[in-house]
């Protein structure tokens, strides 16, 4: 479904990833792990298609395309989303405009029918239930005075709303309580299915044991030093990222 | 007064190093250059087409026609100034209302001649008077079909005790330059609400005098960005604890100019003034905020605050932004910010990677930064205002 292979990439001209290899499944969940500055967010980024990131060198293939020249709205359209590790807060605009329009894109890129506004509010309504979220939210301001936890679940409702094929979400437990960690895994969870993937950048096992993960990654210095399964975010946390220099 | 906001938008300080820009809006206006050519213009203009002659059945289809081109009900309407003169449509008893022609023969030379135009000669006039404790809500079309070159419109308003006073001012004069000059006065107790609109292509002289007495407040929206060019001048007095919010949306794209010169002049103890105006320009569009506000000794415990924010989505525009504050006084609070850049970079990714493409959402970011201004408004004329806003196409490039 998804792969990169030999992937370099620089943020202003400093080379951040040096030869990332990952291939992701249908319906696998990979995790990656990694100390601070290691590349975890370059890597998102740069699948997503934010400005800034520069492809030195190899390939970004999702469903046997090569996306790596698409704009972030294409790759969006063809089922790609990152849950942002810092949601951006935009006032003025209604968040349940937002909501509607994104997912009348994605919907028409896929092929099906806008929804109206009844229609439409009444779906992500039924999402918002998942991520336990307070309907209030949904007609103020995107992310404008949300605290951090309902940010974080504002995202995930987002990637309930769209039905993505490749969820990345970047260190989407950071600023949550145990609480609404569970319930944001919960609403991760529910998407969970043979044709949808996940990769899952985080510091903390914490989440893992609410998401497990079939393959974990560690990222270091802009590539990836070791990969394994679970017991290898358990080994992480228990000691550190040092074992791997020796 | 009209000649002074004219020799300030052009003064090189104020509009900085771009004076042949500005001269070159003026261009299609027709400006009497002597005092011979004064009194000709006028006479062709003015007396020699007594309104007398025009049926009052052809000018209520004709501003039916005007009304319903910009979505806007005649049904609604209270007042209309026709071609410069005023036709009372309804006539509420709670106002005691006025109008006609001012004497042409006050009208003398000087050199300040754009001052007697807005105040002694050539105008048509309305006063607005209501009675203590009573509330009106009035709303005026300022109509001018496109043979007009001038539109003088003077309105004295004044608000008695505890009355109150909603007015809704909509210029309509595709080619013709309207010079609306609005004189407020408002007792104590009273509150006065007053929201400008022009239609589109509109040329605005505008010139307002508010008098705000002990605990009067008075509310003025400025949304007249959809005019070619709009100059407007605001002198406000405020009173012991009265307050004052002043506000408006400046969205100038080519061709387009919007001056805003504000002069809040706190007079006694406790008043507040807010003066919040937002800029959007695009093109060429060249949008200009210069307000102040003067805390006198006389003043303490005011309240006085001024936020110019401003959007710049080409590189042609211009934006010029000056909230000032002059204060003779310490016991008071006092605010001034201004920023002017340009669409949020990262807002936009945001947007993008939801799958909405950068056309909308570029559509959106602006539409937001416009909504905390709309949002403000009056109930009755925000879904009006943003379909307005929407017709504006400011964000199109």
């Amino acid at each position: 479904m998804f792969s990169v292979s030999n992937l370099h990439a620089s943020v202003d001209d400093k080379k951040i990833l040096k030869g990332i290899e990952i291939d992701v499944k249908p319906g696998e969940v990979h995790a990656i792990m990694g100390p601070n500055g290691s590349g975890k967010s370059t890597l998102a980024n740069l699948v997503a298609g934010k400005d800034g990131y520069t492809l030195d060198e190899g390939s970004i293939i999702f469903n046997g395309q090569d996306i790596s020249g698409l704009e972030p709205e294409e790759r969006a359209c063809l089922g790609i989303f990152l849950a942002f590790q810092y949601p951006v807060a935009i006032s003025g605009v209604n968040n349940m405009v937002f909501l509607q329009a994104a997912l009348n894109s994605v919907r028409q890129a896929r092929g099906e029918l806008p929804l109206d506004a009844m229609d439409a509010i009444a779906f992500i309504k039924d999402r918002m239930k998942l991520v336990e979220m307070k309907s209030d939210l949904l007609q103020r301001s995107l992310n404008a005075g949300f605290s951090g936890g309902e940010k974080k679940r504002n995202e995930i409702l987002q990637m309930l709303v769209l039905e993505p094929k490749l969820a990345i979400l970047d260190e989407t437990d950071s600023g949550l309580d145990i609480d609404a960690l569970k319930t944001v895994s919960d609403g991760v969870n529910h998407m969970r299915s043979p044709d949808r993937s996940f990769i899952i950048v985080t510091h903390y096992q914490r989440l893992l044991d609410h998401i497990k993960p079939d393959f974990v990654h560690v990222l270091k210095d802009g590539k990836i030093i070791k990969s394994g399964n679970y017991e290898l975010a358990l080994k992480l946390e228990k000691e550190g990222y040092g074992w791997l220099d020796q | 007064m009209t000649h002074s906001i004219i020799k300030q938008c052009l003064q090189k300080d104020y509009a900085g190093n771009h004076l042949d820009g500005l001269k070159s809006l003026w261009q299609d206006v027709t400006w009497p250059s002597s005092k011979q050519e004064i009194w000709r213009y006028a006479k062709l203009h003015w007396l020699n087409e007594p309104w007398e002659l025009v049926a009052q059945k052809e000018t209520q289809q004709a501003y039916d026609v005007y009304l319903t081109q910009y979505d806007l009900l005649s049904n609604e309407t209270d007042l209309v100034s026709m071609q410069g003169k005023f036709l009372p449509n309804k006539v509420d008893e709670i106002a005691c209302f006025s109008h006609g022609h001012l004497d042409m023969k006050k009208v003398t030379w000087s050199d300040d001649f754009f001052n007697q135009l807005g105040w002694l000669g050539l105008s048509d006039w309305a006063n607005i008077e209501v009675a203590e404790g009573k509330y009106l809500d009035q709303q005026l079309h300022c109509i001018l079909d496109e043979e007009k070159k001038w539109q003088n419109v003077k309105l004295t308003i004044h608000v008695k005790k505890n009355a109150h006073l909603r007015l809704r001012i909509n210029t309509i004069s595709a080619q013709a330059v309207t010079n609306l000059s609005i004189n407020v006065q408002v007792e104590t107790g009273g509150s006065c609400q007053i929201i400008s609109w022009a239609s589109p292509q509109s040329k605005l002289l505008m010139d307002h005098n508010i008098d705000l007495k002990d605990r009067a407040e008075f509310r003025y929206d400025a949304l007249n960005f959809e005019a070619a060019w709009c100059h407007e001048r605001i002198y406000m007095m405020v009173g012991s604890h009265a307050s004052a919010h002043l506000a408006g949306l400046l969205l100038p794209s080519s061709g387009q100019s919007d001056h805003k010169a504000i002069h809040a002049h706190h007079i006694a103890p406790a008043g507040q003034s807010m003066q919040k105006f937002y800029s959007v320009a695009n093109g060429n569009g060249l949008a200009a905020f210069h307000g102040r506000a003067i805390v006198g000794h006389e003043a303490p415990k005011t309240d006085a605050r001024q936020l110019a924010r401003a959007l710049m989505l080409s590189k042609a525009c211009e934006v010029y932004s000056r909230p000032e504050l002059e204060i003779d006084i310490d016991d008071v609070q006092c605010q001034h910010g201004s920023s002017i850049g340009e669409l949020d970079t990262k807002a936009l990714f945001y947007l993008r990677s939801r799958g909405i493409d950068l056309n909308q959402a570029k559509a959106m970011l602006i539409e937001g930064f416009i909504e905390e201004i709309v949002s403000d408004l009056d109930q009755s004329v925000q879904s009006w205002i943003r379909s307005r806003i929407a017709k504006h196409e400011i964000g199109k490039v």
